[in-house]
């Protein structure tokens, strides 16, 4: 049978050992000598063998067995040697606050209009040579600044700024934005402020295919979009057509995920069959030989793939489009799997790091849900009266057939995918079964009109303005659309609870069904029943502890901590601030929070708020529910401001006007310290568990802080978060001393005269046997406690 | 140098499109190129030729497997008329060729497609059988000596007569090549044979162009079930 198999699907047979080796490359780090070139030569001479390898297979068992193990080397050497080599001058090993930077700008640059970002090649760093990839962000000048839209792909460039390291993940739940940019080259990233701190040196002539044919008809086409289009519905056609998604807004964005339509922004792979079809039918009115016709198809699925920037889906699509056409001209019979397996093939050979690209796994986990399971449902509906009765050739029969295949495409996919879509977005759309049924049929037509514009830009600006009238209606009306889809109640399920046991248990159970038979149904159907249980059980059993955990978030500089009972009480003690448009109730705290699996806070403690952090705690609010909260009296007059009625009328709220304990029944204890004679902007919690002690101060001035030691009871506690960024100018020595903390938390700045003061002050505690937990370097920090004994968990 | 990429892009070609059987997706014998061994032994060669035709217009009529649906021969035709893959044609031709042999014909004319149905399919999949034919007995291969002029709807679903009244007028003779055929013997190739119409429509245009005798030949033959 394997020996047929092999026979049968080779890019199977290779494809899959392949993948797997550069997985368990990943996972076991860097594990090959540093020497690149001897990586090379062993790589080599794996590859030599299992080509050679690879005739001998049908002889004998053996051959197939140690091809397979020979692809897997591939896969394991070629990811550590892509992945975790670096040449000895990687910029990554200059970083400095103050570097300059010289290198060729190797992508388009995206520029927006308060910064500008652009991937750069780097050939020096601080006046020494240099290698690897930087993403650079400079943002602009407020006070007028020269302009950066000159800026192009293949210009020679310096930057002056900062050089940094990829940020590390800061919280759990949270998106790596670090491992994402590491997963995609980028050894380091760089942030200026001003565009005069670019300058610009020469043109430099590399990349003549994207310098002068690929960016320029993107930006072409770009701006053809803008001036005829434009708006919110120009920046949807930006996606559909180039697969230039930057500037569509977050809403737009986060619309079209709860409507389950995101595909379609992503340029998917639906696109290139559609402009595969296009060019297709476009040539038939030419009489040049099939076999040409085939050619300039591939060449111009080509163009289209590096205009779209390369991304996996359309790399996965055109692989597939093209290998179809040429089993055409070559009388093969495809295959699908073998087509799917060989893309990913050549996928992963580019660049092995795909394999762990949101874009890569979606695309191909849409692709194999599609072909495994659409068959599957299509012969299950194909039986049904309804369907019979409907000739397939009379109008009726192919209007059902069509919405049918539409439907069960969507639905092969949503089942196909569900876990992997409940982990990655946090949340299955539901109204996507029918969102999808408008959604791509008209994007479809609105792509075609697209491309029709943009040709035409070129003849009649008249005439193309006119398909964009068109088209502009249209792409209203999807956007209208898929709002209110999105804005349904049922629209989408958050799905936080999703986790990687229940990831293999839906799969198992999803391959017992889908293999139902009439022989072997009583065993599928109850092996499926007993992973359901076994997975209930297992839950429940994991759910069960008696610790409590105490996490310290990383939301900046400013604090903000859940603690969770056993039992299940959660208590957040404030949620962090807010800076422009970044509020850390909407990136740090209620990502966390959902990803703990808690859907409603049971008390919110708020211990003092400046603007910003009020501005932020309304977000809270409005986001995440929460059955009470409590802040110091002080805020009474700002909370109950009929401006903020709205989102504070959601919650119960009570004022603090004295010390108190907040429950007097279950295993726990929560103090607050308030001063309730000087009336203090601030209060002090405690929690206590057995005999546990975590302190949270908030003081930022000498009389509360002077009220909340005296108070405080003075044996030592197992934590104490210091107020403010960690300085003896927030926290004297004294109270500290008096607490006589195991460990202090503290959110230092990274840069400036108070990083300074930070280091002073966590210095002489360290000496002193306190250990200083800086959250804001680390990321955040979760303690579990018994009562008796608090450790610190890994989460990372 | 030359034919050491030959053998490579040989070599990728066997990997990413791996020869297999339009039936059953088995991979096939090198000998073999469309279909596995298995799958072939499973057709019906037909044994006691049918007489579904008018013997003053026919003289013969040969036809290689017996049709029947959701079977290997199903696919076989459907791969090649709609999936591209001519040298099924060929193929089979060859083997008709072979039966053949003993009976004399000038010319083998493919009954033709009208012009935008070509351009549909791309190609005509009577004229690959024919070619095949023209292999083995070296009859030549007339390929525009018939032409279709109406464009007829499909035939599918549609009993004898209305597929007479369907393609009744729908093909003439090319005059260039009326001296030629005139007091010749003639073979006429088509993929599958239903009820007989289009061919004994294609008969009856040549019998009035003067050819002397006309035979067929066919793939397959569906009008047994
Ligand atoms: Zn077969």
């Amino acid at each position: 049978m394997s020996k047929n198999f092999l026979k049968k699907h080779p890019p199977v047979l290779v494809s899959l050992p392949f993948a797997s080796g550069i997985l368990i490359s990943f996972f076991s780090g860097h594990v090959l000598s540093t020497y690149n070139i001897l990586n090379i030569l062993l790589l080599g001479l794996m590859f030599v063998i299992a080509v050679s390898v690879y005739k001998y297979i049908n002889r004998n068992k053996c051959y197939l067995l140690s091809f397979i193990i020979l692809i897997f080397l591939c896969g394991f050497l070629w990811f550590q040697f892509r992945h975790f080599d670096k040449d000895i001058d990687n910029v990554s090993f200059h970083l400095s606050d103050e570097a300059s930077i010289r290198g060729i700008i190797s992508e388009m640059p995206e520029i927006k209009n308060d910064k500008v970002r652009l991937l750069i090649k780097v050939d020096s760093a601080s006046r020494k040579p240099a290698s690897g990839y930087v993403l650079a962000t400079v943002y602009k000048n407020k006070y007028g600044d020269k302009s950066a839209d000159n800026l192009r792909f293949g210009d020679v460039i310096s930057l002056n700024g900062k050089l940094e390291k990829l940020p590390g993940k800061r919280n759990p739940g949270e998106f790596d934005y670090g491992h994402y940019l590491r997963m995609h080259n980028i050894d380091a990233v760089f942030i200026a402020f001003g565009f005069d701190k670019i300058t610009f040196i020469e043109k430099s002539n590399q990349g003549f295919y994207y310098g002068k044919i690929i960016y320029p008809f993107k930006r072409y086409s770009m701006k053809v979009i803008d001036k005829l289009v434009g708006g919110e519905e120009g920046e949807y056609l930006k996606g559909l057509v180039l697969g230039e998604r930057s500037n569509i807004s977050k809403e737009t964005k986060e619309n079209f995920i709860n409507a389950g339509v995101a595909h379609i922004i992503a340029v998917s792979g639906l696109n290139v069959a559609y402009v595969t079809i296009m060019i297709w039918a476009l040539l038939t009115f030419i009489p040049i030989k099939h076999s040409l016709k085939i050619v300039i198809t591939i060449l111009c699925l080509i163009f289209y793939m590096n205009l779209t920037g390369n991304v996996p889906s359309i790399v996965r699509a055109t692989v597939m489009a093209s290998v179809l056409l040429l089993s055409g001209i070559f009388e093969r019979k495809p295959n699908a799997y073998n087509i799917v397996c060989f893309a990913a093939v050549v996928i992963l050979i580019y660049d092995p790091r795909q394999l762990f690209d949101a874009g890569f796994i979606l695309s191909f986990s849409a692709i194999f849900s599609l072909i495994i399971i659409y068959p599957i449902l299509s012969e299950l509906i194909e039986k049904t009266s309804f369907f019979r009765r409907a000739e397939p050739s009379s109008t009726k029969g192919k209007a059902i057939r069509g919405i049918s295949a539409l439907f069960l495409g969507t639905f092969a996919a949503q089942i196909g995918m569900m876990p992997i879509t409940a982990i990655m977005f946090k949340k299955v759309s539901i109204v996507s079964l029918l969102a999808n049924l408008f959604a791509i049929p008209l994007s479809n037509v609105a792509l075609g009109l697209g491309f029709i514009m943009i040709l035409l830009s070129f003849i009649s600006n008249w005439l193309a303005s006119v398909f964009a009238s068109v088209n502009q209606l249209l792409l209203w009306l999807q956007l209208v659309m898929i709002d209110f889809c999105a804005s349904l109640d049922w629209a989408f399920v958050e799905t936080y609870f999703v986790d990687g046991f229940l990831f293999i248990i839906y799969y198992a159970v999803l391959a017992l069904i889908l293999t139902l038979n009439n022989k072997n149904y009583v065993f599928n159907l109850s092996l499926s029943l007993l992973l359901i249980i076994n997975f209930i059980l297992w839950r429940s059993v994991i759910n069960k502890t008696d610790k409590a955990e105490i996490t310290y978030l990383d939301a900046g500089n400013f604090n903000s901590a859940l603690i969770r009972m056993p039992e299940g009480t959660s208590v957040l003690i404030n949620s962090g601030s807010s800076k422009s448009a970044y509020y850390a109730a909407e990136r740090n705290v209620i990502p966390y929070i959902k990803s703990s699996g808690i859907s409603a806070v049971d008390l919110f403690i708020v211990t003092k708020m400046d603007k910003e952090e009020f501005r932020n705690v309304l977000k809270f609010l409005d986001g995440f529910k929460v059955k009470k909260m409590l802040i110091p009296i002080y805020y009474k007059r700002l909370v109950e401001d009929p401006k903020f009625s709205d989102v504070m009328s959601k919650t119960n709220i009570s004022f603090v006007t004295n010390s108190e304990i907040l429950n007097r029944s279950g295993k726990f204890r929560i103090y607050v310290y308030y001063d309730s004679l000087l009336v203090s902007s601030s209060m002090m919690v405690e929690f206590v568990y057995g005999k546990e002690r975590f302190v949270f101060d908030d003081s930022d001035d000498a009389e509360t802080e002077a009220f909340n030691r005296l108070n405080l009871p003075s044996s030592p506690v197992r934590v104490f978060r210091a107020s403010g960024p960690g300085s003896f100018s927030f926290t004297s020595a004294e109270f500290i001393g008096s607490a006589f903390p195991e460990f202090l938390i503290i959110s230092p700045f990274k840069t400036g005269r108070r990083k300074l003061n930070t280091e002073i002050f966590s210095e002489s505690l360290e000496l002193s046997g306190v250990k200083v937990l800086r959250i804001s370097e680390t990321g955040a920090v979760i303690f579990r406690t018994d009562g008796r004994v608090t450790e610190i968990k890994q989460w990372r | 140098m030359l034919r050491s990429l030959n053998n490579f892009l040989k070599t990728l070609l066997d990997f990413v499109l791996p020869d297999l059987c339009v039936s059953c997706e088995a991979p096939v014998e090198k000998k073999r190129r469309f279909i596995c061994n298995e799958c072939w032994k499973k057709l019906i060669m037909i044994q006691n030729q049918p007489e579904w035709y008018d013997r003053n217009l026919i003289r013969s009529s040969f036809s290689l497997f017996e049709f029947r649906e959701d079977t290997e021969i199903q696919k076989i035709i459907h791969a090649f008329k709609y999936s591209g893959m001519k040298s099924i044609g060929i193929i089979l031709g060859e083997e008709i060729g072979k039966l053949l042999k003993e009976k004399q014909a000038d010319y083998i004319l493919p009954v033709p497609l009208h012009i935008a149905k070509l351009r549909e399919r791309k190609y005509n999949q009577s004229l690959y059988i024919a070619k095949g034919i023209e292999k083995v007995t070296g009859w030549k291969v007339l390929e525009e000596a018939l032409k279709r002029i109406n464009y007829t709807k499909s035939q599918t679903g549609l009993n004898f007569s209305e597929r007479q009244k369907n393609v009744s007028g729908a093909f003439r003779v090319n005059k260039r090549y009326s001296e030629l055929l005139r007091g010749s013997s003639v073979l006429i190739t088509d993929d599958v044979i239903t009820t007989g119409a289009t061919i004994n429509e294609c008969a009856k245009i040549l019998k009035d162009a003067g050819v002397r005798e006309i035979h067929t030949a066919s793939c397959a033959f569906a009008g047994g079930n």
